[in-house]
């Protein structure tokens, strides 16, 4: 795997707070990257850094292989970070044109990329009066401008309702698996990050305490909840695989090995109402990892 | 690089239009319509003046950049230009995509470019004003031959002292990230300047420590070049205004400087 962004024993101090403290982590290329964590726990400080709008105060990062100072890697990247901010003079497609010509680009697609974000109507309008939701809009398509390889979004999805949420999710995808661009994503909607990133990094207090594909983190918790109208013969069909959950059966079973098992269960007679898979959410592993770290 | 910087902020200044009016058109537009007034009032109720120098009104308007009071307007649009960023919180937007270096210089080279059009227009200014009381009687004598140099070194030295203004307001918005604060000290160290001219410039003929002062090195500098007298009987001098002119660019420079490595190692964790 190619990492865009590795991070070697990475500490930031601002005075006696200690935003990150030796954090170390590769960011593979590719995908849609997920970083989680509680208020203060060092996400946008991270961003922050590979951005170069600040230094650390230790450690190093390396950022699409060369250092976050590089200009001409740092225009690779398309960034939005905590509700982004715009100049009240501009509109919205002055703003996104003169985004593009700092990062030197002429002729950039802006009516394509306000279309995109659902903003065409509101082109003409200064930013500065649009609603909450709106500039975070407008901050994806700002941080688009430039066709970024590498796009880092801080809480993207942030005073958008939810059909703008949906939306942004079904754009986040798109980018990632159509357009090839890796997508590094800061959200506190952990349900949403489950379904749209496909690794994840949590931190704590500045400090990185799990990490790797989503699947296999919660892979390994997640049961088959059954329901059948005879719970009673489920459970003694099932026998040690399972054990009784209220009026249903909890089975412990790969997500390969499902499909057999129901098979089976419906060839043997047993009357089957519902089956959902439970105990995978992102969320329950989420807290019990920041509880750990706390 | 630094084109598309400078792309971006002509693109971004250039429809800021209170900065821009109030910081660089103000002080053309309004000396000549004042002046139009004027020579329509005093051209309806007496005789104007007999033998209005056309060359020497041109040089007059163009070292108006050296008047404390008129320096208000320009520190008020070196501040807008330069504090924006941190008032409207984007840098965020914009260091992502270009070097630090290049987004500073982009807009020292505006200032620059917005504070030569504006002297140029007070120049030019003065010239429409000296025709227009031609037209209502006064005697107008055409420039000289001197005139084309009294011009360029009227300007020349007036947009130093200037270009000194913007880097001072752009080291203090950079340090203190803040609009009012440089605003007040920019205007500040414009009135400082001619109070300490006004009493010790004429004694100062002798160029001490004083004549390091950008408002002092100006005000010879222009004296020697249009060869006026700085106290009765007495000229500015060549060898005396030649360090003038290095204390005018060192102190561009050094401020200059000072913006760019201040800005280099400014974390922007909140503009």
């Amino acid at each position: 795997m190619t990492a865009l962004i590795e991070a070697h024993d990475l500490t930031k101090r601002f005075g006696a707070v200690t935003a990150l403290d030796r954090l170390s982590l590769s960011i593979p290329q590719g995908g849609v990257y997920g970083i989680l964590g509680a208020n203060g726990a060092g996400k946008s400080t991270f961003f922050r850094i590979c951005l170069d709008l600040i230094r650390p105060s230790e450690g190093s990062v390396s950022l699409l292989g060369g250092v976050p100072g590089d200009t001409a890697r740092r225009r690779r990247i398309g960034a939005m970070i905590e509700t982004p901010r715009y100049h009240p003079f501009l509109t919205a497609r002055e703003t996104l044109t003169m985004l593009a010509l700092a990062s030197g680009v002429r002729d950039a697609p802006v009516e394509r990329w306000l279309a995109r974000v659902g903003l065409s109507d509101a082109a003409h309008r200064k930013v500065h009066h649009f609603s909450v939701g709106m500039k975070q809009r407008m901050g994806i398509a700002a941080a688009l401008i430039s066709s970024p390889e590498l796009l880092i979004l801080d809480e993207p999805t942030s005073g958008m309702d939810p059909v703008g949420i949906q939306e942004m999710r079904s754009l986040m995808r798109e980018l990632a698996d159509k357009d090839g661009v890796t997508i590094l994503l800061s959200s506190h909607l952990l349900d949403e990050v489950q379904r749209v990133c496909d690794r994840v990094a949590i931190f704590a207090r500045g400090k990185l305490v799990s990490e790797g594909r989503i699947d296999l983190l919660v892979g390994g918790r997640e049961k088959l909840r059954l329901l059948a109208t005879a719970p009673a013969a489920l459970l003694a069909k099932l026998g040690a695989r399972a054990v009784p959950d209220g009026d249903g059966a909890l089975v412990t079973v790969t997500r390969t090995e499902a499909p057999a098992l129901l098979r089976e269960l419906v060839h043997d007679g047993v009357d089957l109402v519902e089956a959902r898979w439970v105990g995978g959410e992102l969320e329950k592993f989420y807290l019990e990892q920041v509880g750990h770290a706390g | 690089m630094l084109a598309d910087a400078v792309a971006a902020e002509g693109y971004k200044f250039l429809r800021q239009r209170g900065g821009l009016f109030w910081g660089f058109c103000a002080v053309p537009l309004g000396m000549l319509l004042f002046n139009l007034m004027l020579d329509t009032w005093i051209g309806t109720r007496s005789a104007l003046p007999v033998g209005l120098d056309l060359g020497r009104q041109v040089v007059q308007g163009l070292g108006l950049g050296g008047s404390a009071f008129f320096q208000i307007f320009f520190a008020a649009g070196a501040v807008s230009l330069f504090s924006g960023e941190y008032r409207w919180e984007t840098w965020r937007l914009l260091t992502p995509r270009n070097s630090r270096a290049n987004l500073m210089a982009a807009k020292f080279i505006f200032y620059a470019a917005l504070t030569a059009l504006s002297l140029l227009a007070l120049g030019l200014g003065n010239a429409l004003h000296t025709l227009y009381a031609g037209l209502l009687g006064a005697q107008v004598a055409l420039p000289g031959g001197a005139f084309p140099l009294h011009a360029l070194g009227t300007f020349l030295t007036s947009w130093a002292e200037l270009l000194v203004l913007g880097a001072v307001a752009a080291l203090l918005a950079t340090a203190t990230r803040a609009m009012i604060g440089p605003l007040i000290a920019a205007i500040c160290f414009s009135f400082a300047q001619q109070m300490a001219l006004m009493i010790l410039g004429p004694a100062d003929a002798r160029l001490h420590w004083f004549a390091a002062f950008p408002g002092m090195s100006a005000w010879y500098v222009r004296a020697w070049i249009t060869g006026e007298q700085i106290m009765p009987g007495v000229f500015a001098v060549a060898s005396r205004a030649l360090p003038g002119i290095l204390f005018l660019l060192g102190w561009i420079a050094l401020l200059g400087a000072a913006v760019l490595v201040r800005f280099q190692r400014q974390d922007l964790p909140r503009e």
